[in-house]
């Protein structure tokens, strides 16, 4: 739930580095942390555990540009699963509305409502984001800020749209 | 990265004694002890729903988990307010030091309308799993007293920044 992160201080210290200089982005750390997590812990304390180690261990990981594509490297892992779990989950609302038309049933469609609270998710990332972003002004911090929100919302939904409750 | 929420003091919870719905009531005060006493790193979320299971045993769950979405629907209101007071005073502090406008307040104003339609959207698509479709199951109002509480700490978070 927590999408901002503090980077002022190293915002202003990073030296910058072109694109080919900074390695892309395993997510090995986000997926060990979710393998050892604990019964009582929430998964969402693993969302950023690859883009940190991204910043640690990458010469200028900690520039603007650096934290901004670490950070984003991780978005898109995150984006890859929630575009699989929404498939996965779509498939399966998809499938039980034939069942229940074809018995008759008047039931709300599952995967009209699937689709509304997935459009409803993306505006709602989209403009807490730029809320974010706002909050840096026009400052170097507003670019890595956003794409860390952006990266949170995502992992978020991601792992919500994973739960077993919404394809059983 | 630090995660800026759990340094935050729980300033809002006091004066707020009983939060009521239906004859029955939660208690405010399981609320915040649970929430005090947490540990910087973990998870807000373990505290929110404490309050109605409470209620629960000696009241009707349907009408307790009510209360306890009554208590975050007011502890929400507040914290947005708080938001926005922040939010205008960086608005209007950017006007008269002549910087860079950030028309902070009507983000968060964008924001949080967006974050109404996302909740009501993401339950109303919960609410057609459980066979009763009501919006009175247990499942719906727990989607409802979820995400109502983890926009109320987002709030309450972002308006403490500095």
């Amino acid at each position: 739930m927590w999408k901002i992160v503090t980077f002022s201080a190293a915002v202003a210290t990073g030296v910058a580095v072109s694109a080919e200089e900074l390695t892309s982005l395993s997510p090995a750390a986000t997926e060990r942390c979710l393998a050892e997590m604990t019964e009582n812990q929430n998964p969402t304390s693993c969302i950023g555990s690859s883009a940190n180690l991204c910043m640690e261990t990458t010469e200028g990981g900690w520039s603007t540009y650096g934290m901004s594509h670490c950070l984003d490297q991780e978005r898109q892992y995150w984006d890859d699963r929630l575009n699989a779990a929404y498939k996965n989950v779509r498939t399966k609302r998809k499938a039980t509305d034939t069942e229940m038309a074809e018995l008759g049933s008047a039931a709300p469609s599952q995967g009209d409502a699937l689709k509304k609270m997935q459009r409803a998710w993306i505006a709602y990332r989209d403009a807490t984001c730029d809320y974010e972003r706002s909050l840096w002004g026009g400052g170097t911090g507003g670019g890595p800020a956003t794409v860390s929100c952006l990266m949170y919302l995502t992992a978020e939904q991601a792992l919500y749209l994973e739960a077993d409750g919404l394809v059983d | 990265m630090k995660v800026l929420g759990f340094l935050l003091g729980l300033t809002v919870l006091s004066g707020v004694p009983l939060a009521q719905a239906e004859g029955v009531s939660v208690s405010a005060d399981l609320i915040g002890s649970c929430l005090s006493g947490l540990e910087r790193e973990k998870d807000k979320r373990i505290c929110v729903g404490l309050a109605a299971q409470n209620c629960a045993q000696s009241g009707e769950l349907s009408a307790c988990l009510d209360a306890e979405i009554a208590y975050w629907e007011a502890r929400l209101t507040v914290g947005f307010g708080m938001a926005l007071d922040r939010a205008q005073g960086k608005d209007s502090d950017a006007v008269s030091l002549e910087l860079e406008t950030r028309d902070q307040a009507v983000a968060l104003r964008t924001a949080q309308d967006s974050w109404q339609a996302y909740r009501r959207a993401t339950c109303a698509f919960e609410q057609t799993l459980w066979e009763t479709g009501a919006a009175s199951s247990p499942e719906a109002q727990g989607c409802h007293l979820y995400l109502t509480a983890e926009q109320t700490f987002y709030l309450e978070a972002v308006a403490l920044i500095e």
